[in-house]
């Protein structure tokens, strides 16, 4: 079982096995130096598709030599998107990236009905890890960066790319957490309804490969010493290994606090694409960003 | 005692009832809807604040205990906070005849979670409430189907994990019709024994179908002495 974002990287490395990564519009230093990373780590290579000069400038200054990466040019961000979403679509990358450009533009190009990279009605989602030294283990949580409410078929979606994910990392059967406010059932949060639909389907194993729970709030999913003290009864007993959360205003800030404040970092993904589309904020550090990196090629 | 008319002498029932000179109240020859108006009246009535709610209770050959089934006569289409109201009556009247902890099967046309079959989302959430300890006192799951709920072998057939399957007490209709049939078809097919009461109010009401059977209406007034408060 991979218990840390280092010990993932070396489970990339062992796998020996370059994956092809298309980098849109790539002329941004912190992507140029995780990728660097991933290639020297000689699990990755790039594709960097954006402005030839830039690139080459940002190699220069970062002390990396540009032979390490294909530049492919492009003057423009909107045609970069659709050129590594293609490179994708023909076989000649294995993952996407995006690089300097908003992510409403990416996800057009990804999202795209003819040219895109979705599958026939596929649920878009992200699924991350996060290591944080306050938890014995990895924790991911579902979704922080795609879906603003979910409902019960997103929900549903997004339990299953989860139980994929976390079977990439070795976990057999992962707690999964359905997070609220409370452990009670109460009309006010609609999300119950969902939870507890969710909870049956899983009993009937209509859901699989999982342990499922919810309402639960976040001690009763990560703290053993609350459950005990609460007394209720739940197979997540404190361990969990996946968080879903009811709505992306209550999973950003959770997992930006836990960036901030707890030393966080992340490696994320977006699926519900055949291929790894690697989605974050422009201003992640390097390091999150090789993650990312290292995650897709795990996960292609 | 003598009283002609028909609605006072319900009132006058209903008021020996509410002034403790009566356990049980029993419908005679007289209307349903009358008896329940002077039941559900808001100065001498049997009002608690709970949901009224048809029990009844059937004795079969082909199955190894008595099982109860609710509601097959009263609430037409009970919304989920009618099947909790109807659950927790039940149980409540379960925990009196000595179950300590019944065994609650929700009823559906099939044991999965369906999006498009409004019964087994209300079963869901029945089931997580039970697990929250928000309805106490007994043991839910469903959806299950008829088979399941009542046939061990059926339940394993189909691989279903679940402790009430196969040893239901008590089974919770989805509405009227499938109850109100299930319940004829266990009369006239299956020869069952059946006493059923109303609960809800201050105490069991029998109130028995004219048509009914004199064993049946004999076995209801036990049934009601039996879930009195006293």
């Amino acid at each position: 079982m991979i218990t840390s974002l280092e010990q993932m990287v070396e489970n990339v490395m062992a796998l020996k096995i370059k994956r092809r990564i298309a980098v849109a519009w790539a002329q941004d230093s912190n992507t140029i130096g995780a990728l660097h990373k991933a290639v020297t780590g000689g699990f990755a290579e790039a594709l960097m598709i954006g402005k030839r000069d830039e690139i080459i400038n940002l190699c220069h200054n970062a002390g990396i030599d540009d032979k390490f990466f294909t530049i492919i040019p492009s003057e423009n961000e909107i045609k970069a998107c659709r050129e590594a979403v293609m490179m994708a679509r023909n076989g000649e990358a294995d993952i996407v990236m995006k690089g300097l450009v908003g992510s409403d533009i990416f996800l057009r190009a990804v999202m795209d009905k003819e040219n895109g990279l979705m599958l026939p009605d596929a649920v878009l989602s992200y699924v991350g890890a996060i290591q944080i030294p306050a938890y014995h283990k990895l924790l991911f949580i579902t979704d922080p960066a795609v879906i603003p409410f979910p409902d019960l078929d997103q929900k549903i979606a997004m339990v299953k790319y989860a139980v994929e994910m976390t079977s990439r990392f070795g976990i057999k059967k992962p707690k999964i957490a359905l997070i609220g406010a409370s452990e009670k059932m109460s009309r006010h949060f609609s999300n119950n309804v969902d939870y507890a639909i969710m909870c049956k389907m899983a009993d009937r194993d209509q859901i699989k490969n999982c342990t499922l729970d919810g309402p639960i709030d976040l001690f009763l999913a990560c703290d053993k010493k609350s459950v005990a003290i609460k007394g209720v009864e739940t197979s997540i007993n404190g361990d969990a290994d996946v968080l879903l959360f009811p709505s992306l205003e209550a999973s950003n800030p959770f997992y930006k606090g836990l960036m901030l404040f707890a030393s966080g970092e992340l490696a994320g993904l977006i699926r519900g694409t055949p291929k790894p589309v690697v989605l974050m904020s422009r201003s992640e550090s390097e390091k999150s960003k090789y993650f990312c990196i290292a995650l897709s090629c795990l996960m292609a | 005692m003598h009283e002609p008319n028909t609605e006072m002498s319900v009132e006058m029932a209903v008021r020996m009832v509410s002034e403790k000179q009566g356990d049980v109240l029993m419908k005679g020859m007289v209307g349903t809807s009358t008896l329940l108006k002077c039941v559900l009246n808001k100065e001498w009535g049997l009002r608690t604040g709970n949901l009224l709610s048809h029990f009844a209770l059937f004795e079969v050959d082909t199955y190894h205990k008595v099982i109860a089934v609710t509601d097959v006569a009263m609430n037409i289409a009970p919304n989920l906070k009618e099947k909790i109201a109807i659950v927790n009556n039940s149980v409540a009247c379960l925990n009196r005849l000595g179950y300590k902890i019944p065994k609650v099967a929700v009823l559906g046309a099939v044991e999965m979670v369906n999006e498009n079959m409004e019964a087994t989302l209300h079963a869901a959430l029945l089931s997580k409430m039970n697990q929250r300890d928000q309805i106490k006192n007994c043991i839910i799951d469903g959806p299950l189907a008829f088979d399941n709920a009542v046939s061990l072998i059926s339940a394993q057939n189909k691989g279903i994990k679940s402790e009430v399957a196969g040893d239901t007490d008590l089974l919770l209709m989805p509405d009227i019709e499938v109850g109100n049939v299930l319940y004829k078809s266990l009369v006239f097919f299956a020869k069952a024994k059946v006493a059923s009461i109303i609960l809800g109010a201050q105490v069991p009401i029998v109130l028995t179908s004219r048509s009914d059977s004199e064993q049946a209406k004999f076995d209801s007034i036990l049934l009601s002495a039996a879930a009195s408060r006293w």
